[in-house]
């Protein structure tokens, strides 16, 4: 099966499309989509002008698209680690050309932003609207996608999906916690 | 006859064939859907391109992209507080961090002109003048116009910064002037000598510990001291007259020392006009060609505010120079009104 066929099954005939990712772990497929969201985002963030701090540059475009790329690898990792910790098989290298296939959705972003911006000029709001209804729409891709690599129910699959996301918090909210100790007994020790 | 009955027709298409033509159609639906997304990303290159929001300024006048209005601004940069160049800590403010962010605003593309909302009763003479030459750099570098914005108080090192900027804008409550020098000196000799505490400098010089504040000062050393002051009243009444277009004998007699309000220093031609934060900036629009109802562009440094907020809530507790001013122990040469707390 071709490369254009995985892409097409994967929208149009998940089953099929997640049992030739498992025979063939096209992981070079998945690098590309990747890419192309990573691509996707940074056009529509330019039409959108919500590019700050990066400019309209081919460094700050492969800045992006690498930082994708490696998000979307620990991404990954992450995810199978979780499946492999509660004891489902299951192939990381399939898991990453699926999630690579879920981020192709971020393409519909580019079309999205340029007709909302020329519709509806005046209203920044609804950019951002659609940003977000496309992540949910790339998420819900994700979570199909761990649902049929490890044949999950969809409920394990959408719980497992947050885990990153909630370590990532749980992370943040740990420095934040510290650096504001940090500040204090500075701030103490000065005073004394 | 045929013994083996009918045969079974054979299947107009067969499967293979069929999986064909699945597989040519898959093929050119993705290919077109490739073209198209391909198109959009042209589409989308020469919108960022040509009219980039919040990304790179338009020439003056020109027609943007799809008809959208323009993110021409108005910079936003705030002094507030004593002016020195120095500080503890990480985040303390001083003249390099204020005249970075104003050389940062000036870059920020789409800012046409800056307002500097100035509430400060001044600072050391290296500092108010760090900042004041480093304002009059941007000015011409990146020929923008900068408005100074007074807020309760802008005297002292406060007013001669703003002397670096087009036009001063002031409210009519305002405290300004309080043109001139300082050298504070403490002596604590008699203190000293109830603690039974006394120092022995070994100098290389007589004047080398010109200022101490264990013992008296001389003559001499009050001499020395004035010369210095007088020298920088010169310099302070110099910047004036270069940054405002004033000519000295007409500051001369406005520059004792004493401070005026928005009201009197307009009368006295010290600031351009009166009003309020909006007035400033319809102000700086026009003078930065901005049409239309201008946008404000505020300094956003958020680790900054995070740090402020911090501060804040130990009781009002600022910097050890902060508190050192406060408290009159902090000597140096300052242009600095103080009077004020």
């Amino acid at each position: 099966m071709s490369a254009a066929e995985v892409v097409f099954d994967y929208f149009e005939d998940h089953t099929r499309s997640a049992d030739s990712v498992r025979h063939s772990r096209p992981v070079a497929l998945g690098l590309l989509c990747f890419a192309a969201g990573g691509v996707s985002v940074f056009m529509a963030q330019a039409v959108a002008g919500t590019l700050a701090p990066f400019s309209f540059s081919l460094l700050s475009l492969t800045l992006l698209v690498l930082w994708q790329v490696v998000l979307g690898l620990a991404f990954t990792a992450m995810l199978h680690l979780v499946m492999e910790f509660e004891g489902i098989q299951g192939s990381a290298a399939s898991l990453f050309a699926l999630m690579g296939l879920a981020d192709l959705v971020w393409c519909l972003a580019v079309p999205l932003t340029l007709v909302l911006r020329l519709a509806v000029p005046n209203r920044p709001w609804l950019m951002t609207v659609a940003f977000i209804g496309v992540g949910l729409l790339s998420l819900g891709y994700k979570a199909r996608s761990i649902q049929d690599n490890y044949q999950v129910s969809a409920a394990r699959a959408w719980i497992t999906l947050f885990v990153p996301y909630v370590a990532v918090v749980v992370a943040v909210l740990l420095v934040f916690t510290v650096a504001v100790v940090g500040l204090v007994k500075q701030f103490i020790q000065w005073v004394s | 006859m045929d013994l083996a009955g009918p045969q079974p027709q054979p299947p107009e298409h067969p499967p293979e064939h069929h999986v064909a033509g699945t597989r040519r159609v898959k093929r050119r639906l993705m290919f077109a859907v490739i073209g198209l997304y391909a198109l959009s990303l042209a589409a989308a290159a020469v919108v960022a391109i040509r009219a980039p929001v919040g990304q790179k300024g338009k020439k003056d006048g020109e027609e943007s992209l799809l008809g959208l209005s323009s993110k021409e601004t108005v910079g936003w940069v705030s002094i507030h507080g004593v002016i020195y160049n120095d500080g503890v800590r990480a985040w303390d403010k001083g003249a390099y961090q204020w005249a970075r962010r104003i050389r940062m605003m000036a870059e920020t593309k789409g800012v046409k002109a800056i307002i500097l909302d100035i509430n400060s009763p001044g600072g050391s003479v290296g500092a108010v003048q760090e900042l004041y030459s480093q304002i009059r750099r941007v000015r011409k570098e990146f020929n923008i116009p900068i408005v100074a914005l007074f807020g309760d108080v802008a005297a002292s090192g406060g007013y001669y910064i703003a002397s670096a900027c087009d036009r001063i804008v002031a409210h009519p409550g305002t405290l300004t002037g309080s043109i001139g020098v300082i050298f504070s000196v403490d002596n604590v000799e008699g203190l000293f000598s109830k603690i039974g505490f006394k120092t022995e400098p070994i100098k290389s010089g007589p004047h080398k510990d010109i200022g101490s504040w264990s013992r008296a000062m001389t003559k001499e050393e009050r001499d020395i001291l004035q010369g210095i002051i007088s020298d920088a009243y010169e310099q302070f009444l110099t910047a004036i007259s270069t940054g405002r277009n004033m000519p000295m004998d007409k500051i001369r007699p406005l520059a004792d020392g004493r401070i005026y309000t928005g009201n009197q220093a307009l009368d006295a031609g010290m600031v351009d006009a009166l009003g309020d934060s909006d007035d400033a900036v319809e102000l700086a629009a026009k003078l930065g060609g901005i049409k239309g109802k201008p946008k404000v562009k505020r300094e956003a440094d958020t680790r900054q505010m995070f740090l402020d907020l911090f501060e804040s809530r130990f009781a009002g507790a600022g910097s050890p120079a902060d508190w050192l001013s406060r408290l009159g122990l902090r000597s140096g040469l300052e242009y600095r009104w103080a009077g004020f707390r």
